[in-house]
């Protein structure tokens, strides 16, 4: 199995690890299951509660920008960089919070399958609305919605070309997405992703979801398990700590930025209340592998805001993850 | 299958999968033994105590070789035999084997992941399934899990006991007249034993017992322990039940110890383990290890090629031993294609023998 094939069967986890945390209850998502038709082995309920997580933190950045773009009456865009098995998008337009472009770049190998599945799915053609298939059956190309194929390493040279030809605005409020994904990239080439987003685009947002802390115990394990899987992960010793996930965004442009790790986004983001009704879900007997492994993924989000934009630079950065 | 004990020990050892009605054998052998022991045991020393060992099947061989095979070094396991790890069934096998060949020298104090519920979500109740194809062999071991001890006094000073202590329990007495023979309740002295925890060193100082965030169980600090160790006449209590990066932890001036015996914990942690190896004179000795090395785990007892003399002896082998050997078969090659059909489709995708499968987020 070949780098890129290692990188591309990390989605199949992430799609199993959603599955299984959407049908034991923790989200709620009845996109996944058109994705992935049933569980090939169980997954633990720390995985169920990582997974939980990641997610309400990411929509919560989501909805947080969509927010500040529609009080400043700006159109939103998102743009999801190796989104893979994702329902992000899915679950906006059913909620019809949906931005008013929301694109998805993955391999040609992942995006024809999520294609053929969101074209035929009973529950997913019609949120597409009108749309045309593409590039042989990898693309599909709607109103709202661009679900692309491309390789990330091409990013500032083929992809963000193509995709402001096609009618991506860079004067509007953008939001690039980076779960787990940057880090399987060479620095170079992420740092060169990060660059394009700031220099390119009048109003870009930032979010990313990845590993950090390589030189402990954990992390050794980890990164040399994942190599056994011929998977590496050259970003993390490039961007190893969460103040260095800053300076990342920070050095590339960006006005402000912040990153805090799973432990905090637990400990001081998730309600009580949902706390109460995951305990309910199942028995979780983790609490000390909980917090280490926690401690070795971090959200960094940045923004990118200079007056006259008529986005508020505070908004921005303290409304992003706080209660207001 | 004549009952021959040594001979299923060696099997055990090689990670051979024992028949399921030699399960149900030795389970019933086991709980004959166990009736007769009561909720708190008394060992004398030297014994070496050994903390959670999660199904980590090699790691327990590395532990037999560290401390001493049985029956020459007298072990206490304080629990935790299954769940996590790859080999629960193995692993509870060769212990349960070992207990019923030497009751004198093995003692196997219950933990929290000895019971039912714990089971159907951690992973030993597949695993089960999977190596025996259904149900029946786990509710044999599950049954044995509700005749396991509670706790063990070593010489008349040290209390061992998986989690900890309990705000219903002041009393060694009190221990005693619990009626253990049951699935673990959510709460109440016996839950309290197998789920508790010390208050850790970087947490503010309480008093008392408080609300363990594990959901069962209790926080205690300081104070509960000496209080409890003066009314009992104990010197120390040695418990397992928490993951130590360093293979073991010291608390409250020595008056309690945590001992984890499960190195590299879940294939992914990176910690050492520990066996505290106790002497004559009662002195106490974390003897700490590593996981035991990668080529050390081999895979496959079965080997590559089948020689015609071998086919020959299998056509010639009884009933019995042909069955065994059959799902013996099924069982590796369960073990070495960890198959992922994510699309439905029919085609699957082979990785190597993962370790990773679903334990990070990728």
């Amino acid at each position: 199995m070949d780098r890129d094939d290692a990188v591309r069967s990390t989605n199949d986890d992430a799609l199993v690890c959603k599955l299984s945390a959407a049908t034991t209850g923790y989200l709620a998502d009845p996109f996944v299951s058109v994705l992935l038709k049933r569980l090939p082995h169980r997954v633990a309920p720390i995985m169920h509660r990582g997974t939980y997580v990641r997610t309400a933190a990411l929509d919560a950045l989501v909805a947080r920008f969509m927010g500040v773009a529609a009080a400043a009456g700006r159109r939103s865009q998102v743009v999801s960089l190796g989104a893979g098995s994702d329902t992000r998008f899915l679950l906006l337009k059913e909620g019809r919070r949906n931005p008013g472009l929301y694109v998805e770049i993955d391999f040609p190998q992942i995006t024809s399958k999520k294609a053929m599945a969101l074209a035929r799915g009973r529950t997913t053609k019609p949120l597409l609305g009108d749309f045309q298939v593409g590039a042989g059956g990898a693309e599909i190309i709607a109103q709202d919605y661009w679900l692309l194929a491309g390789d990330l390493r091409n990013f500032a040279s083929e992809i963000l070309p193509r995709l402001v030809r096609m009618g991506l605005q860079p004067s509007e409020p953008t939001l690039f997405l980076s779960e787990c994904v940057m880090i399987y990239l060479d620095p170079t080439v992420s740092d060169a992703i990060v660059a394009a987003a700031a220099s390119e685009f009048s109003a870009p947002f930032f979010v990313t979801y990845e590993q950090i802390l390589p030189d402990d115990a954990f992390g050794r394990v980890m990164i040399s398990n994942l190599k056994a899987r011929n998977i590496e992960l050259p970003g993390i010793f490039a961007h190893p700590t969460l103040h260095s996930q800053v300076e990342r965004y920070m050095s590339a442009g960006f006005t402000v930025a912040r990153a805090i790790d799973i432990n905090e986004v637990w400990d001081k983001h998730i309600s009580l209340e949902e706390k109460a009704r995951l305990a309910r879900l199942e028995i979780f007997d983790e609490v000390e592998e909980w917090v280490l492994l926690s401690r070795h993924y971090c959200i960094s989000w940045t923004a990118k805001v200079s007056d006259g934009s008529g986005l508020s630079q505070e908004l921005a950065l303290r409304g992003w993850l706080s209660s207001d | 299958m004549a009952w021959d004990l040594d001979a299923l020990i060696e099997k055990a050892q090689r990670r051979e999968l024992l028949p399921e009605n030699t399960i149900r054998e030795l389970c019933n052998k086991a709980k004959e033994l166990l009736l007769s022991e009561d909720n708190v045991r008394h060992v004398q020393a030297p014994v070496t105590v050994v903390g959670d060992v999660h199904g980590q099947f090699y790691d327990v061989l590395e532990i037999f070789r560290i401390g001493g095979q049985c029956p020459d070094t007298n072990y206490v396991f304080l629990g935790d035999y299954v769940d996590r790890g790859y080999y629960s069934v193995e692993t509870i096998t060769l212990l349960l084997c070992l207990k019923v060949r030497y009751p004198d020298r093995v003692t196997l104090v219950r933990g929290n992941h000895e019971c039912r519920a714990v089971t159907q979500v951690y992973g030993f109740y597949n695993e089960c399934c999977e190596k025996y194809k259904g149900g029946l062999v786990w509710s044999y071991f599950t049954d044995v899990f509700d005749y396991l001890v509670l706790a063990v006094v070593i010489s008349d000073t040290i209390l061992c006991i998986h989690g900890g202590l309990s705000p219903s329990l002041h009393t060694l007495d009190q221990i005693r007249v619990i009626d253990r023979f049951r699935e673990i309740p959510h709460d109440g002295p016996m839950a309290d034993l197998v789920w508790s925890d010390p208050q850790q060193v970087d947490g503010d100082e309480i008093s008392g017992f408080t609300l363990s965030p594990r959901g069962a169980g209790y926080i205690f600090g300081e104070d509960v322990t000496r209080h409890f160790l003066e009314i009992n006449g104990f010197g120390h209590i040695c418990r397992a039940h928490q993951l130590c990066m360093e293979g073991y932890q010291i608390l409250f001036d020595d008056m309690l110890s945590t001992v984890w015996s499960a190195p590299n914990y879940c294939y992914r942690v990176g910690n050492m383990a520990s066996l505290l190896e106790i002497g004559p004179g009662l002195e106490r000795y974390f003897n700490v290890f590593a996981a035991c090395p990668d080529d050390q785990r081999t895979s496959d007892p079965q080997g590559g090629e089948v020689s015609f003399k071998a086919l020959v002896q299998e056509l010639l082998m009884e009933e019995d031993e042909r069955k065994s050997k059959d799902f013996q078969k099924s069982y590796d090659s369960y073990s070495q294609n960890v198959a992922l059909d994510v699309q439905d489709t029919g085609i699957v995708t082979n990785f190597r023998t993962s370790k990773t499968l679903s334990q990070y987020f990728i």
